[in-house]
């Protein structure tokens, strides 16, 4: 480990403000449909205590440098919201497991310490080592398809007519929606990268629809079959708007609504890796396939079990680390839940909806995540 | 919070609540439905959103999933644009008002303005 504790606490606090004013923005992320809040906790309970070991493996088989830089290729998912998941689904078990009066001074420092290095190490190559880690340190930009964008406006085509607007953006919605659903109610389905500034003084915004079809996902082998694309990239041209993405891959724009300002599109099949171009009837047919495959899902999703859907959200999230160990080629244990189960009956319960108890600290950005303890 | 009552075409139009609009639109019209369960979505699944202004009670982006593209404007009472739900409605171009404060709920089936031409965003009973 090369990180001091100073280092370590050094990211603490980094990742506290970051997080914090994301989650400040956010707010409120509990489902109707899905116990989101009792499956975080549980997900980053594991994540506490299972990332470093895990890590270990992944680094002895390849350098986090490599892994970063993977990201500038498509389809790896090595994107802003996986790199970002890395130190805070784990800073979050520990603060789970730290109230709980659980953590070892000693360990913790330990574990701090790979889970650090390894995303600090991941981040920077990730953003091309110009010295920042993340799209909040440069003002909300994260742009690791900068290789591809002359080849991606070549291929982007003007929106001909409102119709056309319409259909393109229904196509984006439904993607966007049924990802929601497949992932989850996390956004890790979809990433936004970008502003990528074209020569002609607009800007392009991508955005990467991930594992659409079949994955390892257990529930997506009955519904997502018959979608014609595993992964694909959306490219939309704006004018006249601002933009910027989070470090949870969620593009923000002036004015809010991004949609009257498109001025061209293209879709991309990249499930091989390369940029191909889908056609109109290519596009009709996924939306209809996505609708269809949103429909079963929501059907099979609220038939399951709280608890079904807690192990299932909470499969979502731990395996925010499996891309980085696909691309190590290192094979891992992801059964969850597993080392959460001394905890799994109380923090099962958790439900995000109610208001926190009376008395309950009001967290601060310099409180979101705590410091490493003394040594004894 | 009822802000004002006023007489437009023999319909008593009352301004019931307002929220974070996510994204600017003109005002829309539809049928109030208070959704709270996943039965209640799959009933509409079933035969049709249309027209309907949904409120829900939280943010997540999943609830409303298969229905999302048939729904007049979502009425949600907790979060921010920035939630799930507020990404999605701006995906949709469904008119959206975030953390909403009612001073009076419409029963099922009033017709309900969404107003997010303006900052906050307006919901108004017409029945």
């Amino acid at each position: 480990m090369t990180l001091d504790r100073d280092d370590i606490d050094r990211w603490i606090r980094y990742h506290g403000e970051v997080s914090y004013a994301l989650t400040m923005e956010r707010t409120a992320l509990e489902s109707a449909l899905i116990p989101v809040s009792a499956y975080i906790v549980i997900a980053c309970v594991e994540c506490y205590r299972r990332y470093p070991e895990i890590i270990d493996e992944i680094t002895r088989a390849a350098a986090p440098e490599d892994l970063g830089r993977a990201g500038h290729r498509l389809t790896t998912q090595v994107d802003p919201v996986h790199v970002w998941s890395v130190p805070n689904f784990f800073l979050i078990g520990r603060k789970v497991l730290g109230a709980a009066g659980l953590l070892d001074p000693v360990e913790d420092a330990r574990r701090l310490g790979i889970v650090m290095e390894f995303w600090e190490r991941v981040a920077g190559a990730y953003r091309f080592d110009d010295g920042t880690h993340q799209a909040s340190d440069s003002g909300g930009t994260a742009t690791p398809y900068r290789a591809f964008v002359e080849e991606i406006a070549a291929h982007c085509e003007p929106i001909a007519d409102d119709s056309a607007r319409a259909d393109i953006s229904r196509l984006n919605a439904l993607l966007t929606s049924y990802l929601f659903l497949l992932w989850f109610d996390t956004r890790s389905g979809y990433q936004d990268t970008g502003p990528y500034p074209l020569p002609d003084g607009r800007t392009l915004l991508l955005r990467a629809y991930n594992r659409l079809g079949v994955s390892h996902f257990p529930w997506s082998a009955d519904v997502s079959a018959e979608m014609p694309q595993r992964e694909l990239l959306g490219a939309f041209v704006l004018r006249d708007s601002q933009l910027r993405v989070t470090d949870f891959g969620t593009s923000m724009t002036q004015p809010e609504d991004y949609w009257p300002c498109v001025e061209a599109f293209a879709f991309f099949d990249v499930s091989s890796g390369a940029l191909v171009p889908i056609d109109t009837a290519q596009r009709a047919a996924l939306a209809s396939a996505a609708k269809t495959a949103q429909k079963q899902l929501y059907r099979k999703i609220a038939g399951m079990e709280r608890r079904a859907k807690i192990d299932a959200g909470a499969y979502v999230y731990f395996t925010f680390l499996r891309p980085f160990a696909e691309l190590a080629g290192v094979d891992i244990d992801w059964t969850v839940p597993r080392d959460s189960l001394d905890l799994y009956p109380f923090l099962e319960l958790i439900d995000g909806s109610l208001d926190p108890p009376p008395g309950t600290p009001v967290e601060t950005a310099e409180t979101y995540y705590s410091p490493l303890s003394p040594l004894p | 919070m009822v802000t004002a009552v006023t007489r437009l075409h023999s319909i008593a139009v009352t301004d019931i609540g307002t929220g974070t609009r996510v994204f600017a639109a003109d005002p829309v019209r539809g049928a109030w439905r208070r959704l709270t369960s996943p039965d209640d979505v799959l009933e509409l699944m079933d035969t049709s959103a249309e027209g309907v202004v949904a409120c829900v009670a939280d943010a997540g982006a999943t609830f409303l999933a298969p229905i999302f593209d048939e729904l007049a404007a979502v009425v949600c009472l907790s979060g921010t644009p920035l939630s799930h739900i507020g990404i999605v409605s701006r995906e949709y171009q469904v008119p959206c008002v975030m953390a909403a404060t009612l001073a009076t709920e419409p029963a099922d089936g009033d017709v309900v303005e969404v107003d997010c031409s303006a900052e906050p965003g307006v919901v108004r009973n017409l029945s």
